[in-house]
């Protein structure tokens, strides 16, 4: 190898070791997203037993999602909002009857850069068109759930829109805190092909919901069944289940 | 490309919040490092398929019961507490000194007023509260250089030095530095780094990343840092039953009267309760935002940074509000001591002795449908201070992404506490569960 050779070699390695440190550079990707319900028998209606004793059994529970983000952090407790830096988001918005587990698909809906994503987050989001907003009104409800609920021989025929406050009195942050399903435990690296996949479950959305021992229906307007609700419909661990795979 | 939106707004008493970091995507923005490193593949992209199970409920919201403690089992010459690690007059160069304060909140209690300032923590339900003892179990101090990559909080550098406890302290007395919040707020000297475990001076220019832990407290390392002998049963209950925390006081009703016209539900509420509230709630706060380098939260505002001329200050900061939010993961919300006073011995019984509250009252009783102890609904008796905002008071308190973890209030008051660590004052931590919470 001649002088000049040697230098331009000796130089390239040089800028490779200084620059590449051994580590791949993040790329841009795309990626498929499919959602639906928990996979089930769907020939038997779901019944769930909740930790207040009743035995319900829905007859429908749909939620309206969108944006997806994804962060590199781990999900952290309490007060941190910290689970790192967005790596992957879905931006599209879309409806979810958690009680089919057959999958709907957006081709091409999920972007990010190729790096593990370990927290997310979906949002809430009040349903323009669909199933919850024909019966809701468009813009009006997050989700819609219909069921029985039976304890002691008190049985309970409930249906409502689950519509966040949008009240002026209440401030603007805590009106994002409740759209907003965060530090939800996953671990995907976004990959060019690949496709996210969100199953929905509705075992534990009224877990919090206090039926009445008198046997009225839950008042889907008041404040109080709107945030029992969300203690199931919100939580991060056991609703929203996200699975990944590669390329097709 | 729109990443991450930010949360908006914001209200009273919420504590300054982090902006998120925007995303960035690195290239190599050389031809000749195409040359030189060829074709960059990140990931495989064959089949691989990554399946990540989630469970409805996490081992950390499961209960531990101990049996009922004894009356040993106290290290060896655990009083009286050793001489401080410091003093106020200490002005080491190049060393770290960690306090540790539970602000003046802790010392003083909370004063109620109709009519507070901006910031002043009060509770809107017309209680006042006072702390008889905070007794706060830490360990494993760590000074860590930076991670190297700063979105990722929860991950920091190598360890540069660490001092290990397992120290108690009682947060509620004063100690004898002024507070990082100063005056009134008061901290207590728990240990000095002057040196890192490498034995090498602190480099002034590198803002270690700062990090410890909340534990149960383990005989017999125990370590007393400024308890008195009368507090020995509390340390005893405390090792048996592995609590991490443990306080007690007395709550005072001296919001408007309730009448048959005016909070008629409230008529039969007591209007002085004794609390005694104990558990265990391990976890790691982890890269603290330090916010005597900046207010804001940000992974430039992170850690300690060593002077060359005097000492830096490392005070934990225990924040006692937290025990009495009315939703999770939401630094400062208004503070209630209803919901915990109806779930008093005696509630709606014959005057008699104080009712006392304790965590077994709280079991069972749902944090998103608040019931007294007799079964009725805890009502909001609100708008008794003026510039407080309705969030989730009762009969509801908001659980957010936090239910799984959630059964009931008692689960609800502690995983609030599991947060409560913070640096400096009002420094965020990452915070990691260590364990189950134990009752």
């Amino acid at each position: 190898m001649t002088w000049p050779c040697r230098a331009l070699a000796f130089a390239l390695t040089l800028v490779c070791v200084g620059s590449c440190g051994g580590e791949d550079p993040l790329r841009r990707v795309s990626f498929h997203v499919r959602f639906g319900g928990v996979a089930r028998d769907v020939s038997q209606p779901l019944v769930v037993t909740t930790p207040l004793g009743w035995t319900v059994t829905l007859t429908a529970a749909r939620v309206s999602l969108g944006p997806l983000y994804f962060r590199n952090g781990e999900p952290g407790v309490g007060t941190d909002e910290d689970d790192g830096r967005v790596v992957a988001e879905v931006l599209a918005r879309f409806t979810v009857d958690a009680l089919n587990p057959d999958l709907g698909s957006i081709e091409g809906a999920g972007r990010g850069v190729t790096e593990s994503a370990r927290a997310g987050e979906v949002r809430l989001t009040e349903a323009d068109d669909g199933p919850i907003a024909a019966e809701a009104g468009a813009g009006v409800a997050v989700a819609r759930i219909e069921g029985v609920a039976e304890r002691g021989g008190v049985v309970i025929r409930f249906a409502g829109n689950v519509a966040l406050t949008q009240s002026a009195a209440v401030s603007a942050y805590a009106v994002a805190l409740q759209h907003r399903v965060a530090h939800i435990a996953t671990n995907f690296l976004p990959a060019d092909g690949g496709t996210l996949t969100l199953r929905v479950d509705p075992s534990h959305w009224l877990d919090a919901l206090a039926f009445d021992t008198g046997g009225v229906a839950p008042d889907f307007s008041s404040r109080s069944t709107i945030t029992q609700v969300l203690s199931g419909l919100g939580s991060a661990r056991g609703v929203y289940m996200f699975e990944w795979s590669g390329a097709r | 490309m729109e990443w991450g939106a930010v949360m908006a707004g914001s209200r009273q008493l919420v504590r300054p919040r982090n902006p998120r970091p925007t995303t960035t995507v690195v290239t190599c923005a050389c031809a000749l490092l195409v040359v030189a490193c060829g074709t960059q593949s990140a990931f495989d992209a064959s089949l691989e398929v990554t399946i990540v199970p989630q469970t409805p409920f996490d081992a950390a919201g499961a209960d531990v019961v101990l049996p009922d403690v004894g009356t040993t089992g106290l290290p060896a010459n655990f009083f009286p507490p050793p001489a401080p690690a410091f003093t106020a007059a200490t002005r080491d160069p190049l060393s770290v000194q960690v306090s540790l304060s539970g602000e003046a909140l802790a010392e003083r209690g909370y004063d109620y007023t109709a009519t507070p300032s901006i910031g002043d923590a009060v509770f809107v339900d017309g209680w006042e509260v006072r702390f008889t003892e905070y007794l706060v179990v830490v360990d494993h101090v760590r000074l860590n250089q930076p991670g190297a990559d700063p979105s990722m909080r929860s991950v920091v550098g190598a360890l540069v030095a660490q001092q290990d406890g397992p120290w108690i302290v009682d947060a509620h007395r004063p100690g004898a530095l002024v507070g990082a919040a100063g005056p009134p707020e008061s901290a207590v000297p728990l240990v000095v780094f002057r040196a890192t475990a490498a034995g090498g001076a602190f480099d002034p220019t590198v803002r270690y990343a700062f990090s410890f832990d909340t534990v149960p407290a383990t005989s017999p390392n125990l370590r007393n840092v400024n308890l008195a002998s009368d507090q020995a049963g509390d340390v005893v209950e405390m090792i048996a039953r592995r609590w991490t925390l443990l306080f007690a006081g007395t709550a005072t009703y001296r919001g408007r009267t309730p009448s048959a016209s005016v909070d008629p539900t409230f008529q039969n509420y007591p209007t002085t309760v004794r609390f005694r509230f104990g558990f265990g709630a391990p976890a790691s706060y982890i890269n603290c935002h330090n916010p005597e380098v900046g207010d804001v939260d940000s992974p430039a505002t992170r850690g300690i940074q060593a002077s060359a001329s005097t000492h830096a200050r490392a005070q934990i900061t225990m924040h006692t509000d937290h025990f009495f939010w009315d939703e999770t993961d939401v630094e400062g919300t208004p503070l209630h001591f209803d919901a915990l006073a109806a779930r008093a011995i005696g509630f709606g019984g014959d005057a008699g002795a104080t009712p006392l509250v304790a965590m077994e009252q709280l079991v069972g009783d749902n944090p998103a449908s608040l019931t007294d102890a007799l079964g009725f609904p805890v009502l909001d008796r609100g708008s008794q201070t003026i510039g407080t905002m309705d969030n989730a008071p009762p009969p509801s308190y908001a659980v957010h992404s936090a239910a799984a973890l959630i059964h009931d209030l008692r689960d609800f008051v502690a995983y609030n506490s599991r947060s409560q660590g913070h640096l400096n004052s009002d420094g965020l931590c990452f915070v990691r569960a260590n364990g189950p919470i134990a009752y």
